[in-house]
């Protein structure tokens, strides 16, 4: 008798501990964020989200520019991704053949295993002059005349710039996004996508009318994880985004990130309030990933709860 | 299972106690070749480590301010207030040269020539393209082409971005008040590549583009045109090791925060980094070793250093220099009362 | 009738088509990353990179000490990670699943998992370096901890929901006490997920660069010392892709190759244990 009690209860106070422990060690995450901001907060209060400045020589932050970047560019890579990972989905499940299907798919999985320190490496020394020398030349003749849109395909050809941030984030994440798709397909009842079939619907109809409708909600919420993916994303931005803090819509001119700025400057930052301002990019980016968190893990769990057992 | 990993653990930690003295620093890129290159030697003879990590001059002083380094490296100089604030001593250390190049199509490996005035009105945007008048005047024997300038700075703060906006705002009244000097600047024209091998890339990639570079990133295979600039004494020079030493013989301690940028004297490069050291004022007896290893390793450094300096290209601080610096180790205060470095130099 | 049908048809094979071209266009832009590590890194793998140190540039050297620390970092925070991490999927799956405490903590948990690296790297850097008034491999091995814990909880935490209640349930009614339920589940039926899910931390911690660039530093030398700098793959390939030094780059990409490598090498080896324990049962 003495020894069940004393092991069940040495395993849920072990167990208690630890989350505690994690759950001290998030707050402290909070509390650090807040705690070193101080100093930039009290400094430009609301004007940090609203200025597009950012200046370290005459000490005036301003992190418009940065949250645009890191919006934008997780944007574009979601506009990417989305429908090259549903596709992909699509092709593995429906139109590749059985015997290859698990490959596919276990190659995908290993994709997703690749460092992103190698995207940021592929991008500055392949992907980006690829982008200056053959994509961006032919969009911005294309693009370039249209009204509203147009300006936003100024900038020069180097191939660096919000638009490529944007395209090799996209593919670092369809990995992670196809596979996300993939398990949400399968949740899909068979039953139902077979009696569609066998009434003559097509392939691509018992997707549309069958497929999307069902996991709706779950494809958002891994929509959403991808979002989330993107934001939190340093490495792969930072080699290709070309690091000017400017306020431009142009797609193809430098811009930052704000893990880009975090970390080209963190090191840098000399004096106090330069590093609180930085820590205060890194409060609001953690406050965005946590809402985008929130937000997946609700979806995700609407879809499980919806159909599942 | 538990147990085996455990014991490991302890013996993995208690390794360490008769491990060799592992002295720690940071800080600029630049001298990074050389230190880690001396610092293999002299551990090959001394056992003593000396691990230097680049980490960009900002990052050396942060951290050595807030004493998680033993030494640091700065391309920046800290002004003699920091210094106080720091309670930090700095010293110089290695001289070598920021060059301009050009991505000039058909003027490949061909050096042109620009003075203050144009230089400056190219960073302010003022000068747009490479045919302007002014520039082919300078350079009557080269046809220049018709290309927009593009300028390619620094993203990352760096103190190869000091040296330059330090020489621009000594040319031009109108840099300094509109952007002015630092390791980062709110540059009105161009974009940033990260890291000196960023711009590298950029100016590689387009015609008609300029940039700083530290001059171990100018690579013969990628064709850049250099600049000559014109320094004080009037001249055109290109960066050399005897250019830059010719800049370094102007070092003078009482001016240091100046640098060599734009000396006087014949023959001398206007774009002369100087790469610092810092250490801290006040040592705590724990590390008394490493700043006596320290000491030691600075001392046989510039005894038998100079030709791995002179083989990377630097220009080592001159003799009647070293002569203040072994003064300013003298004056660091050891926990312990009237305990100083030991050894003497000669 | 026929001119709708067609139609159907069309817009079918239509989108059948730019599936595969979506396919394709992917795993060739994922191809083409994988192509060009083997061809820019290959040519540096030998001998040298597996036993020589990290050296000056020109000096030759290889990136033993930083595959070394690397190791040591990475285990060391797979194994204090992993363990909190499995207490805390405990706790959530097993002890009380449906307190408020648990709620609290499984959405910790889901933003610490995405939450940037960097941010975690700069909080141990406040917390363990500056105080410590030293950067150290332990520091970095925390920043890593971070990471671990919410993927280990993760798996330990499905882990158990897989187990059919009624297995539960039939180790109860023989009387067993609640911890030995747990330890029954953990080593029989569901070990095979949770190692699965610290071999996956493993292998994503390996290439993590942003948290032990302000922690860890790096070190030239090799080191065995957790409380002092020590090197690592990660930040020695990211400091020596930024080199203009043609042979210090060249080991930047071999580096990159060897991270690559391991790292698809550990997520192979998850599903082969994967199948393996369920061909067990």
């Amino acid at each position: 008798m003495k020894k069940v009690e004393i092991m069940n209860g040495m395993i849920k106070t072990l167990s208690r501990a630890s989350v505690l422990i994690v759950i001290a060690l998030f707050m402290g995450i909070f509390y650090f964020l807040i705690k070193n901001s101080q100093l930039s907060i009290h400094t430009f209060g609301l004007q940090f989200i609203h200025n597009q400045e950012w200046n370290p020589v005459l000490k005036i932050f301003g992190a418009l520019g940065a949250i645009k970047g890191t919006l934008i560019t997780s944007l574009i890579a979601l506009l990417i991704a989305v429908p090259t990972s549903f596709g992909i989905t699509m092709f593995i499940l429906k139109v590749a053949p059985h015997s290859i299907q698990k490959a596919l798919r276990i190659s995908i999985d290993l994709l997703a295993g690749i460092p992103s320190i190698i995207y940021g490496m592929w991008g500055l020394y392949v992907f980006s002059p690829f982008v200056g020398q053959y994509i961006q030349p032919w969009m911005m003749h294309f693009f370039g005349d249209l009204p509203w849109i147009g300006h936003c395909f100024a900038g020069e050809n180097y191939g660096m710039g919000l638009f490529t941030a944007g395209m090799v984030l996209g593919i670092m994440i369809i990995p992670f996004i196809t596979s996300i798709m993939h398990d949400i397909f399968e949740l899909v009842p068979n039953i139902l996508v077979e009696s569609v079939l066998s009434l003559g619907a097509t392939t691509w109809e018992s997707i549309w009318h069958v497929i999307i409708p069902y996991g709706r909600i779950g494809f958002a919420g891994g929509v959403m994880l991808g979002l989330g993916r993107a934001i939190g994303e340093t490495m792969a931005v930072s080699f290709v985004i070309g690091n000017a803090h400017t306020m431009t819509t142009a797609l193809f001119a430098p811009a930052n990130s704000m893990t880009s700025s975090i970390a080209n400057e963190f090191t840098e930052a000399t004096y106090e309030l330069y590093s609180s301002a930085l820590v205060e990019l890194g409060l609001i980016l953690f406050v965005i990933t946590a809402i985008v968190v929130f937000l997946s893990n609700f979806l995700l769990k609407l879809t499980k709860n919806q159909h599942g057992p | 299972m538990l147990y085996k990993i455990l014991t490991c653990i302890v013996i993995l930690f208690s390794l360490n106690s008769h491990a060799s003295l592992l002295i720690t620093g940071a800080g600029a890129s630049f001298p990074a070749p050389v230190y880690s290159k001396w610092s293999e030697k002299y551990y090959l003879q001394h056992h003593i480590k000396i691990n230097y990590q680049a980490i960009g001059s900002g990052g050396g002083i942060k951290q050595i301010s807030l004493r998680t380094l033993d030494f640091a490296a700065t391309d920046k100089p800290l002004s003699a207030k920091e210094l106080e604030s720091f309670k930090l001593i700095q010293f110089p250390v290695l001289f070598g040269a920021v060059v301009l190049v050009a991505n000039l199509p058909g003027l490949t490996s061909q050096a042109i020539n620009l003075n203050n005035q144009i230089l400056k009105n190219i960073f302010l945007g003022k000068i747009q393209n490479w045919s302007d008048k002014k520039i082919q005047a300078l350079n009557p024997s080269i046809k220049l082409p018709t290309l927009p300038i593009t300028i390619v700075h620094r993203a990352d703060g760096s103190g190869t971005t000091y040296v330059f906006t330090k020489y621009l705002s000594q040319i031009s009244p109108e840099w300094a008040n509109r952007v002015g000097v630092g390791m980062s600047v709110k540059w009105p024209f161009g974009f940033g590549g990260k890291s000196n091998d960023g711009v590298a890339l950029y100016v590689k990639s387009i015609p008609g583009a300029i940039g700083y570079l530290e001059q171990n990133y100018v690579e013969k295979k990628n064709n850049f045109s250099l600049v000559r600039l014109q320094n004080k004494a009037g001249e055109f020079i290109l960066p050399t090791k005897s250019s830059v030493a010719a800049a370094a013989r102007q070092f003078n301690f009482k001016n240091i925060s100046a640098g060599v940028i734009n000396p006087p004297g014949r023959q001398a490069w206007p774009l002369t980094a100087t790469s610092y050291i810092l250490i801290p004022q006040a040592i705590p007896d724990t590390k008394h070793e490493i700043y006596q290893g320290l000491y030691q390793f600075f001392v046989w450094a510039f005894k038998y250093g100079q030709d791995d300096v002179s083989h990377l290209g630097f220009v080592m601080v001159p003799q009647k220099i070293q002569d203040e610096i072994w003064l300013r180790w003298k004056t660091i205060q050891f926990q312990q009362p009237k305990t100083r470095i030991l050894g003497n130099p000669r | 009738m026929n001119l709708k049908f067609w139609r159907r048809q069309l817009l079918n094979n239509l989108a059948l088509a730019g599936a595969s071209i979506a396919a394709f266009v992917a795993f060739l832009g994922l191809g083409s990353i994988l192509i060009t590590l083997i061809i820019k890194g290959l040519p540096g793998i030998n001998w040298e990179l597996f036993f020589r140190r990290t050296l000056f540039p020109g000096g030759g050297g290889g990136l033993a000490n930083a595959i070394i620390g690397s190791f040591l970092i990475s285990l060391f925070a797979v194994l204090l990670g992993g363990m909190l991490g499995i207490f805390v999927g405990v706790y959530i799956a097993e002890i009380s699943p449906f307190s408020r405490l648990s709620k609290l903590v499984r959405f910790v948990l889901d933003i610490l998992l995405g939450t940037p690296s960097i941010i975690l790297g700069l909080f141990i850097y406040e917390l363990m370096v500056v105080p410590q008034h030293h950067f150290s491999a332990l520091a970095g091995c925390m920043a890593l901890v971070l990471i671990v814990i919410p993927i280990v909880s993760r798996a330990t935490e499905n882990m158990y929901k897989l187990v059919p209640n009624l297995l539960r349930e039939s180790v109860i009614a023989i009387g067993a006490p609640q911890w030995r339920v747990i330890f029954f589940m953990l080593i029989y039926v569901i070990r095979g997920g949770i190692f699965t899910g610290i071999l996956l931390s493993l292998a994503r911690v390996l290439g993590e660069a942003a948290p032990l660039l302000f922690t860890t530093l790096s070190n030239q030398y090799l080191s065995f010392n957790m409380n002092q700098p020590m090197a690592n793959l990660p930040v020695v390939i990211y400091n020596y892709a930024m080199s203009p030094f043609a042979d210090w780059q060249q080991t930047a990409w071999s580096g990159a190759l060897l991270i690559t490598t391991w790292i698809l090498l550990i997520n192979i080896c998850t599903r082969y244990f994967v199948r393996v324990n369920i061909s067990k049962q």
